[in-house]
């Protein structure tokens, strides 16, 4: 896979169309940012460190420092960055669950080493990401705000103060509307 | 579901989590006042919030990390690119293996995943491109192909072919093949293996596993060129033992003994392997046994096989164990040298077999018939593509001497170790003549890091660069300097491809110790040397301690465009003109450029700066402020690096007029590299600086031990006897320093002033005109002028005077030669007063006023004191 033939400053300037408005921007910038993240995570994950831990949040940071004309960018255009990587990340995520499921159904059980094996939830915690993603999406249906909130904790892994920022709303609308979320969804997912 | 429904389910869902658990059946109840739906809605959530407090709480990828983790695998169906998966064909400690579709050409293909252990680093990577790069170019019948280097995902594959048969494990499961079948394998796996050597390219793993043969008999070779990722670190050592994916990594059971102990590994360890492989097909078993690789080691290390036919039960023609003993010969030099060798003598005993009448043998052994005629079709072939018709010759002469040198090897064992070595100027083998730097500096470089190695003895460059260009027999070299061992090489360059041939001969019988051909990516440079020093220290059995083994192969540079513009560099430094200086520093500054951390690349420019003006060029405060600013940046980079010392040294000494701080520079080069005659010859020109004549010339002396063919050392070292008024000994010296070459300028000059000194002047005068005819130049002029003042000849003196003082108003003339002649012919006044101008413009020379004959004139008079404070010295 070769870099993306892009610039970091057409890059910039697709973020700012779009932050102005041009919906059409978004699906230029879209895989774009789905590429960088998605070679981010495997290169992420493979680091020989053995301490090495899933913090989604630092690849979108690389992937931002890498994408982004640094020399050219306000807070505004870092936040809708982020609120495209958080889809982008919900893309790769649930495209990694769907070869994971297809591997199960090859009939070969995973064995981790046990470092790795650490950092799975536990069984009766685990979320079925297939599954999550459709709800999240009749989800959005209903209440976009909430989907977006999700994406952004759920899949990107920032925290409270930051999705707060990068939707522009309070930090207590994004509790609130996460609580709601989640439990929406766990609904959805157990009916 | 509405909008303002949601709403309302949200306002009561969160209004109801500020109850308690309790209260909020009551307080849901009154908010949906009666609305049963919407009632129902914000329940079912609330029963949901409370059933699992930690649903979500860990990040989403978090779910899937098995997966990203273990993207090593891959499952039918999944697309790689161009490439369906079919199935998994087999693991390995290389990787898994799937047969695949190429969608694109619609053909099968055999895909290979690397592990990501071998690819997740650049170094890593950039080594595995290289070597299945190399591997791709081996166009061999016997040899699978590799199609294609593929990433995806940050995944690495081998695109290659898919071979439909089954491999020798499985072949022999456990019972010995029929001879026929196990000779024709083993034939074709030695004449893939020829051809990869001829490469350059060792295989290093061949085993039963990584053989397979289709059901009309075709053996095919896998995975050229991966062993070597698994099995060397980047510092070039065998890690045969390190583990891969958990398990001892490596073929214990075919691994050669040097293999084994982790040692350096060459094309013999392919033999030795290829002999285990026989031994499997013709018994059935391995020859060497052992419940864990440990035992398996040690077997391979100290047993012996037990003989073939007592484990066929059958007999075997004669001569065939004879072949398996010696590829399995634990001391490499007594295998066979040359698997084509191996390769022959197999074929000569299928030949003899009754079997050979067979139809589909006869066929067999129709396509090795002719087999040496067939060895230079493969030259020609590969020429046109590659090398040379007459690299091909030599190559196959080096082959011969290999084998002749066989018999002697034993002897040679117990025979004195090889000590010295002289590296001859390698031969640019290409046709374009710019390629010569390449040739020089590679030859430049070898000399370089084995004078680093303190048993070895190495002849300078000055001393083998007489015999470039020229026919040169091994003993007569080994004569002549003195030598046990030589080496020669050849280089060529096509496109980004280069092709290096080494012999290291025994100069006591011009018998070959060694020889190979490298034939590599450009790029891959830096590595071929070292495999080269490295083969050196080995074949000569050098004892090195950890340091110095690091010191004798580390590289400078990694980047191999960096090094090439550093040749480049020296190249022209080497030529030691106006316009070649020019061009050294230009180079250097792009080595430097490529690789910013490039030390030896700054003392290359550091020189440049420093020689354009010491050899009268630039005015020294134009050039020595550059040279010092790299000799200092090139010590911050690498402070074990004698020549950046050096450099230094040579700033502090000639600009600086900083006596101590350059003594401290010399004396850390010879610290660090006592064989490194610039150190010594440095140190001499600050001790005679400080008058300390007797300490200088015995300095000097030292470093023309180390390089006894250095013109610029033979004729300081007469300069210094000049300096110590021993006219005698100078005119001697400089006689022999002449003999080396006629036509050294500095060599004339200084002994015209040898005779100037012992009062032979018609001799004194004609040297300096010689001087000045090899080189017409300001500087040869000066001395001129001073010649004739130092011989009383005052009017040619003053009209040459005139001409330097007409020059010096329109181009740098130092002034150190106006003051000299004016001292020669006494006028003081002038000679202070333009030796004034000299100390200002800090002229490198000032620094032997103590010493220097030619203000001999000038000592008694009270302003000379004070020039010699002013210079610095101590009073």
């Amino acid at each position: 896979m070769n870099a993306p033939a892009n610039t970091s400053q057409d890059i910039t300037q697709m973020l700012r169309e779009w932050s102005d408005g041009k919906r059409e921007a978004l699906a230029e910038l879209m895989p774009l940012v789905y590429d960088e993240l998605r070679r981010q995570a495997a290169n992420y994950l493979r680091r020989e460190r053995p301490d090495h831990t899933l913090q989604t949040t630092a690849l979108i940071h690389e992937a931002y420092l890498k994408l982004i004309d640094q020399r050219d960018v306000n807070w505004q255009s870092r936040a809708h960055f982020f609120a495209i990587s958080a889809q982008a990340m919900r893309r790769i995520l649930v495209d990694y669950a769907r070869t994971k499921h297809r591997e199960k159904r090859g009939g070969d059980a995973f064995k981790l080493p046990l470092e790795e094996a650490a950092l799975m939830p536990s069984e009766e915690n685990r979320v079925d990401l297939m599954a999550l993603d459709e709800a999240l999406t009749r989800l959005g249906e209903v209440d976009e705000e909430k989907a977006r909130i999700v994406e952004l904790r759920y899949f990107s892994g920032l925290s409270t103060e930051e999705t707060a920022t990068v939707l522009r709303v309070s930090t207590r609308t994004v509790e609130r509307g996460w609580t709601m979320a989640k439990a929406w969804l766990h609904r959805e997912l157990n009916k | 579901m509405k909008s303002h429904t949601w709403q309302r389910v949200n306002q009561i869902f969160e209004a109801a989590l500020e109850f308690t658990a309790e209260e909020r059946g009551a307080f849901v109840g009154r908010a949906c006042n009666g609305d049963e739906s919407l009632r129902r809605e914000v329940e079912s959530l609330l029963a949901a919030h409370n059933a699992a407090p930690n649903f979500m709480e860990q990040p989403a990828v978090a779910e899937v990390a098995e997966v990203v983790l273990d993207a090593k695998k891959l499952f039918k169906g999944q697309t790689i690119g161009q490439y369906k998966i079919l199935r998994e064909l087999g693991k390995g400690g290389q990787g898994a293996v799937y047969q695949a579709l190429d969608t694109k050409l619609n053909r099968t293909i055999a895909l290979k995943l690397l592990p990501p252990e071998l690819t997740v680093n650049e170094i890593n990577r950039k080594r595995f491109q290289r070597e299945a790069q190399l591997a791709s170019a081996l166009d061999h019948p016997n040899i699978c192909t590799i199609h294609d280097l593929i990433e995806f995902d940050n995944l690495h594959f081998i695109v290659m072919q898919f071979v439909a048969g089954r491999n020798i494990r499985e072949l022999v499961g456990g019972r010995p093949l029929e001879l026929t079948s196990a000779l024709k394998i083993a034939i074709q796996v030695c004449d893939a293996l020829a051809a990869a050597h001829a490469q350059g390219i060792i295989h290093r793993d061949i085993k039963a596993q990584n053989v397979i043969v289709t059901d009309n008999g075709q053996a095919r070779i896998l995975d050229f060129g991966l062993a070597k990722l698994t099995q060397e670190s980047p510092d070039g050592k065998d890690q045969t033992e390190l583990t891969v994916q958990g398990s001892p990594y490596g073929t214990p059971t075919y691994a050669a003994p040097e293999q084994s102990r982790g040692e350096h590994v060459d094309h013999r360890a392919d033999i030795f392997s290829t002999g285990i492989l026989l031994y499997e097909m013709l018994t059935g078993t391995w020859a060497f046994h052992g419940k864990t690789a440990v035992d398996v080691r040690h077997a391979v290390l100290h047993e012996t096989p037990k003989p073939i036919a007592e484990l066929r039960g059958a007999l075997i023609p004669e001569g065939l164990q004879a072949i398996v003993n010696r590829a399995l010969a634990k001391d490499p030099r007594e295998r066979f040298q040359n698997i084509a060798e191996m390769r022959d003598e197999l074929i000569a005993v299928l030949r003899e077999l009754p079997e050979a009448e067979s139809s589909e043998t006869t066929r067999f052994l129709e396509n090795f018939r002719s087999y040496v005629p067939r060895r230079i079709r493969t030259w020609d072939h590969r020429a046109k593509l590659l090398l040379a018709g007459a690299f091909a010759v030599s190559l196959i002469f080096v082959g011969f001497l290999t084998y002749r040198f066989l018999s002697s090897d034993v002897a040679r064992t117990n025979a004195q170790p090889i000590d010295s070595i002289a590296v001859m100027p390698f031969v640019n083998a290409g046709h374009e003549q710019n390629a010569e730097y390449l040739s020089d500096g590679i030859t430049e470089s070898l000399i370089n890091t084995l004078s680093q190695a303190p048993s070895l003895r190495v002849m300078s460059r000055s001393a083998v660069f007489r015999y470039k260009d020229k026919e040169t027999d091994a003993s007569k070299v080994g004569e002549e300097l003195n030598v046990r061992s030589v080496l020669k090489g050849e280089v060529k360059q096509i496109g980004d491809q280069i092709a290096i041939n080494v012999e290291l001969i025994d100069a006591k019988d011009n018998h070959q110790i060694w020889g190979d051909q490298y034939v590599r990516k450009f790029a891959d440079i830096l590595t071929i040397q070292r495999d080269i020093t490295q083969e050196i220290v080995g074949q000569l059995r050098l004892k090195l301690s950890g340091a110095e083994r690091e010191q004798l192969t580390k590289n400078y540079t990694e980047n191999a465009e960096a090094y090439q513009l550093y040749l480049r560099g020296r190249f022209y430094w080497n030529k030691r003109t106006a316009e070649s200086f020019q061009r050294s520093i230009e180079f250097f500054q792009e080595a430097i450029d490529k690789d910013p951390n490039y030390a030896l690349a700054y003392t290359g420019l550091a020189d440049s700066y420093s020689f354009l003006s010491s050899q009268g060029i630039r005015a020294p405060e134009d050039v020595f402020p550059l040279a010092k600013d790299a000799a200092v940046r090139a010590i911050a980079l690498d402070d074990s690096l004698a020549e950046a010392h050096c450099s230094l040294g040579y700033v502090k000494l000639y600009y600086d007029w900083d006596w101590d701080g350059a003594a401290q520079e010399y004396r850390r080069a010879i610290e660090l590299n006592p064989n490194y005659p610039t150190a010594h010859h440095g140190y001499a020109y600050y001790l005679i600086s400080m008058g300390r004549t007797e300490e200088a010339i015995a300095e000097i002396k030292r470093a023309q031990e180390l390089d006894p063919l250095s013109l610029i050392i033979n004729t300081d070292h007469g300069e210094f006897y000049y300096f110590a008024r021993r006219p005698d000994e100078a005119i001697e010296q400089l006689h022999k320093a002449l003999d080396l070459d006629s036509s050294f300028v500095r060599g004339h000059f200084l002994l015209a002033r040898a005779y100037a000194q012992k009062g032979q002047c018609n001799e004194a005068i004609e040297e300096f005109q010689k001087a000045k005819n090899l080189e017409d130049t300001v500087e040869r002029l000066g001395g001129l002028a001073q010649g004739y003042a130092s011989c009383g000849r005052r009017d040619e003196a003053r009209r040459v005077l005139n001409q330097l003082l007409e020059l010096s108003k329109q181009q740098y003339v130092s002034p150190h030669w106006i003051a000299s002649t004016y001292a020669g012919l006494g006028q003081k006044d002038e000679a202070f007063a333009w030796l004034d101008k000299a100390v200002e413009r800090r002229f490198g020379p000032l620094i032997y006023l103590k010493v220097n004959p030619i203000w001999d004139n000038l000592r008694s008079d009270s302003r000379f004191q004070t020039l010699l404070t002013r210079v610095g010295f101590p009073s």
